[in-house]
Parts: C-alpha cells; structure tokens; sequence
C-alpha cells in the first residue's frame, strides 16, 4: 500500500482498564471504536470474583452474616441486613420494633455516605477536583456517626440475624443528627454546584442518554432506572421500617449522566427526612430476638432497595446448620447490560464518567 | 534527587477487595486524613509510582495484572498490603477463587491491619514505606556503587590480561 | 404508600419456557435473575420476574445432558445470568445472544459450583405456592 492510500476507516479496540486511574475497583471494557465513537463496548469481569456465595457450606448460618457484610464494603450493611432477612423469612421470625428502626436508621445512614462517595468519586472523573474533596469530606461526618453508633466505619459489623448487635442509646442517636446537620446543608450546596456548575453541566448533560423503555427492557435498577423516569423502589415493599415512615421516590426523566447525579443528590435530602423520622420515634426495647436450633428445611427470597439500587437474596436450606445455597444478585450486576446501552455512541472521553454515573461495584457484581 | 521518601508517588489497586479497604485508602487522600501532607500523590501510572498499596486476596484472573504493575514500578519500590485479606485472604481465605494474600503474588514490605483498615493505619503504613523507601534506595546505591567498583576491577583485570597477552 | 408484596412460583418444563416468557414480556414483566442451583442428578434453574412489586419465579430442572434454550432472544438483559450459569454450573444454555465462551469469569477450576451438590427438599414445591407476603 503507497503512503498516499489511506488506511481503510475500520473500527479500533481500545481496552479499557483493569486498573485505570479513574476507577476505584478493576473493571475490563473493550471499547470498540469507529474513530472516536464507541459502536460496541464488551465488559470483561472477574477481577474481584471470589466465589463467596459457595462459602456458605463451609460456615455456619448464624456467622454466615460477616462473610454477607463484607460482598461489598460500601453498601456492607445492607447486605448483612439482606442476609439476615433472608434467614429470618426462613426461620418465621419477627425482628423487635426497636432492632426494625435500627436497621432503616443504618440503611439510610449508608445510602448517604454511599451517595456522597459516588459523588466525590464521579466529580473525580471530571477532573473536577473541589467537588471531589468537598463530598468525601462532608461524608467523614457520616461515616463517623456510623463508626460511633454501628462500631464500624466502613463494615458496620451491626447485622445479626434476629435483630441487629448494637444497641445505641436515644441521646447518641439525638446527637448524631444534630452532628450531621452542616453535612445536610453542604449537601444542599453541592447539589447547587451539580445542578448550577458548567464544568459539570458540561460533561454531564445529554451524555450516556438511556431511555425509559430501554431502561426497564434491559433490567436496570435503583437511581440508574429512576433516572429515566421509572418510579421504582423496593423500599416500597415496607420492610424493617420503611412502612411507618414517609419519603419521597425521587424521579428524573432526562436519563442521562446529569439526571442520575440528581436523583442520588436528592436522594441523600430523603435519607435525612427518614432518618429523622426514625429516630423521633425510635421505640424502646430489645433489638434482636435470640436465635437457636437449625433453620427449616425450605428457601426463601428478599429484595431490598440498596444505594446503587434493587437486590435479591436467596437461600435454600436443607434442615442443617450449614446453608446449601445462598445466592445474591446484585443491583450493579442488573446494570451492566444497561451500562453497555449508554456507553454505545458516546465519545471515548465520556466514557468513564459515563461508568461512573452508573455507580458501579464490582465487589458486588462478582461476588 | 535527594529525598524520594518525602514524596513518594502512590499507585493504589483493588485486587479482589470487598471495596471496603479500598473507600479507606481514598478516605486517606481527601481533607480529614489529607495524606498530602506527607508529600504524597496518587498517581494511575505504574512507572511513576513509588509505593503500591494493594488491597484484597489477589483472585486467579488478577495475578498477571498485579505482577505487571509491580513490574513496572522502577527501583527502589515498596509494597503496602491492606488488610486482613491482603494478608492471608481474611473472611475469604476458603473461596475457592483466591490465591489467599498479596505475599504468594509479589513481595510485601508492609502489612496493615484491618477489616476493613483505618484510615490512620493506612497512613501508619505508608509513612513506615516511605522508611523502607528510603532504605532501600541507600543500598541500591551502595550495590551500584559496589557494581561499579567490580566493572571497574573487572576492566581493570581485563586489561592487564590484555597487556599481559600482547607481551608474549 | 406501602405496595404488598406477592410471590408466586411456578414449575414448568424447558419446553414451556421460550412461550412462557414471552407471555410475560407482553404483560410488561422485567427480569429480575435466573438462579441454578445444582442437585445430585439434575440442576434445577429458576428464573425471576418482577412488575410493580409482582415476583414470579419459573422453574424447572435440567438433566446435565440437556440443552436450555437462551432467553436473549425475549430478555436480552439475560445474557450475564445465562453466561454465568454455564461457565459455573456447567448448565448447556444455546444461543445467547453475547457469548463470552466460558470466559465470563474465568475462574480457577472447571464450573466450581457444580461440585456442591444440594439435595434440598425444595425441589419438590408444589406449583403456584405464595411463600411470602409481606405484612402491609
């Protein structure tokens, strides 16, 4: 071929990742490229997968909880809780109110220190620095009232099934609200720099556009649903406490990347608005109900509504003191196919926020 | 040059982590924790980077990619592994996928403790490979001091030998 | 507003599955998981649907012979599941719609899950049971 024929435009791949300075978790994507344009995007996953779900043979059902706590260190609660659920709708048990409240108090408190997370790490991959710092430093607040009421910063270590382990008093609950107060107005200010800042409005606005038909058809959920104008929340089903307090389903209708930034910011306002309530009316008594014997032979299935959105646990037992299936599937797992959706067209430069405006975990997704 | 320890490059990967450590290590890097301060940066970039901090238990599919970056760090380079699984798989040590600790992948020079570790040990631990750092960059100076001094030698031999062959 | 939850399960066989699921798809059902679990002689898969708070769960038992049909061509949000199912249960699934050929994972071992065999009384639930409601 001379040097004046042109090399036929054919497409390129790119690989994207495993380590990638804007990822926090190690994720492969081959980007197919038709000059700067993704045509296709193929995931490559397996870098975190572990194989966690067949430990449940090897361990007790009861100590089980602090493998489920740590399948993901971000939502650890959640799925401790999700596990303990799963177990107690097997076992018939009903948690104490107090335990109930708890629990809704922890998952809220997680949902924010999660949303904040996102919204540092995904302002990080707009190279919007400020942003970046400002979120995770009003997330330290959270995550110290975490630390001080669960005993954990990051892996609360306060699931248990039949209840929860730790028992805060009503004065240390009172506190922590009122400690969390400047972290409910920076959020508010950030939200204004979301909405407001051309740097972000920039990057964010019409990119990784998803329809609403495209989302429900390919099973995305949580705020990457609810973004394209679906009012879906799990919570609605009204477990641990959810049925006696009130919230908002926050819904955005543009489904792009700015849409879902705004449904996770104003989420956090409804995380506080709930947590509020809990502790207002935080009843009293005990927080577990004491569990023994061998759970019944049977299965059961529970769906709760995670930071990054719907997930699903399983278990099957066989009458012993060892589970013989648990299986989760998990919010980020069902946004994959989603995830792939919204990258296709979009430029290469966009891609990882993109990505990252799907909120994804792949500690979870590969479990 | 003088000084890598006091501002060592940092490269952070998640190898089979639950996140948990991981949240931690860039908890570190912002305001409350500020590893900054020590003169530290994140780098994405294996061949800028100094210190590797490695969370996780290190699963079948990552082993080629860890020993890549580790490859591709320049000399002298310290090795921060995070966690309880980093150290011997922690919860996850019966999974059958894991390779059960970052030490059975690449050399370890410091280990953090934690499920999932604290900010301030992580700290503890960068700062003490920061030390290590700059031990390990004297004596690679002493043994290519010392390299030096036997080519030198050698040369040195070689051509008296050389000298010694062309006299005969 | 607190919606109950309702689940239901259905056993089926694999040659219902294919109409079965199209039936659903134009009820407006999405996919929320397809689950194996492997049994002594023949891995069992349930598949799950949601609409509103709706959970349906189809299942069906699969000798280790057997072909299952893909339902990419219905559900193409399926093929994560269905890739998974086959590299770690072993469970032959044809046509789906993005194949990775048993690379999905890429696990240490061959189909690690199929060697846990579960003999749980589940097998034999009667059709169209509510195990669960939630108290409203």
């Amino acid at each position: 071929m001379s040097a004046h024929e042109k090399a036929a435009p054919g497409p390129t791949v790119i690989p994207f990742g495993p380590q990638h300075p804007v990822l926090p978790e190690p994720l492969h994507f081959d980007l197919v490229l038709q000059d700067e344009k993704v045509i296709d995007a193929i995931p490559q996953i397996g870098y975190i997968h572990r194989g966690l779900e067949l430990l449940v043979d090897k361990r007790d059902y009861l100590d089980y909880v602090h493998v489920a706590e740590r399948i993901c260190g971000i939502c650890s609660f959640m799925h401790g809780m999700g596990y303990c659920e799963a177990v107690e709708t097997l076992l018939g048990i009903t948690v104490p109110d107090r335990g109930r409240w708890l629990r809704t108090f922890w998952c809220e408190l997680e949902r924010v220190h999660s949303h904040l997370l996102w919204l540092g790490l995904g302002a990080d991959s707009l190279g919007f620095e400020n942003l970046f710092m400002a979120a995770w430093r009003a997330r330290e607040t959270v995550v110290d009232v975490a630390e001080e009421t669960a005993g954990g910063r990051v892996i609360f270590g306060s699931a248990l099934v039949g209840g929860v382990s730790k028992d805060p008093s009503d004065e240390t609950l009172k506190r922590c609200i009122a400690a969390m107060k400047p972290v409910r107005a920076e959020t508010l200010r950030l939200a204004n720099v979301v909405m407001n800042e051309s740097t972000v409005r920039h990057r964010f606005e019409g990119v990784g556009v998803l329809s609403k038909e495209m989302a429900y058809a390919l099973g995305a959920v949580g705020p990457m649903l609810r973004a394209s104008g679906v009012d879906y929340d799990v919570r609605r089903r009204g477990y641990a406490a959810y049925a006696e307090v009130d919230f908002e389903t926050v819904t955005e209708t543009a489904g792009d990347c700015m849409a879902r930034a705004l449904v996770r910011v104003r989420e956090i306002e409804q995380s506080f608005h709930i947590m509020d309530q809990i502790v207002a009316t935080m009843p009293s008594g005990p927080v577990a109900v004491p569990v023994k014997g061998m759970p019944p032979v049977g299965e059961a299935w529970v769906r709760l509504e995670q930071p990054r959105g719907e997930v699903l646990y399983y278990v099957r037992s066989n009458g012993t003191r060892n589970l013989e299936r648990f299986r989760v599937r998990t919010p980020t797992f069902a946004n994959v196919p989603a995830m792939v959706e919204a990258v296709r067209g979009a430029s290469l430069a966009d891609v990882p926020n993109i990505i990252l405006t799907i909120d994804p975990c792949i500690s979870c997704t590969e479990r | 040059m003088s000084g890598i320890e006091k501002s060592p490059w940092l490269i952070h990967y998640d190898a089979s982590s639950c996140n948990g450590c991981d949240i931690e290590v860039l908890a570190c890097l912002t305001p409350m924790y500020d590893a900054e301060r020590f003169g530290c940066i994140v780098t994405g970039d294996p061949k800028q980077a100094d210190i590797f901090l490695i969370t996780g238990s290190v699963n079948h599919l990552n082993i080629p990619v860890v020993k890549n970056l580790y490859e591709q760090m320049p000399e002298p380079k310290a090795v921060v592994a995070i966690g309880a699984c980093a150290y011997t798989g922690g919860v996850f040590s019966e999974c059958y996928n894991i390779s059960g600790g970052v030490a059975n992948v690449i050399p370890v020079d410091v280990y953090v403790p934690g499920c999932a570790a604290k900010p301030e040990s992580i700290l503890d631990g960068v700062v003490r490979a920061a030390q290590i750092l700059a031990e390990k960059r004297k004596s690679l100076k002493v043994s290519q001091r010392e390299k030096r001094k036997a080519m030198k030698k050698a040369k040195r031999v070689k051509g008296g030998a050389k000298a010694a062959g062309g006299q005969s | 507003m607190i919606v109950r939850e309702i689940q239901t399960l259905e056993e089926i066989t694999v040659g219902d599955l294919i109409p079965k699921v199209h039936a659903l798809k134009a009820e407006g059902w999405r996919i929320i998981q397809v689950l194996a679990v492997s049994g002594p002689e023949a891995n069992e898969l349930t598949y799950s649907f949601g609409l509103g708070m709706q959970f349906k769960l189809l299942r069906f038992r699969v000798g280790s012979e057997q072909t299952v049909p893909s339902i990419t061509p219905v559900y193409v949000a399926a093929y994560l599941y269905e890739n998974e199912i086959r590299d770690l249960f072993g469970v032959k699934i044809e046509r789906i719609a993005v194949d990775w050929l048993g690379k999905v994972y890429d696990v240490k071992g061959d189909k690690p899950f199929s060697k846990v065999t579960v003999t749980g009384a589940c097998v034999e639930c009667p059709p169209s049971t509510i195990i669960q409601g939630t108290k409203s």
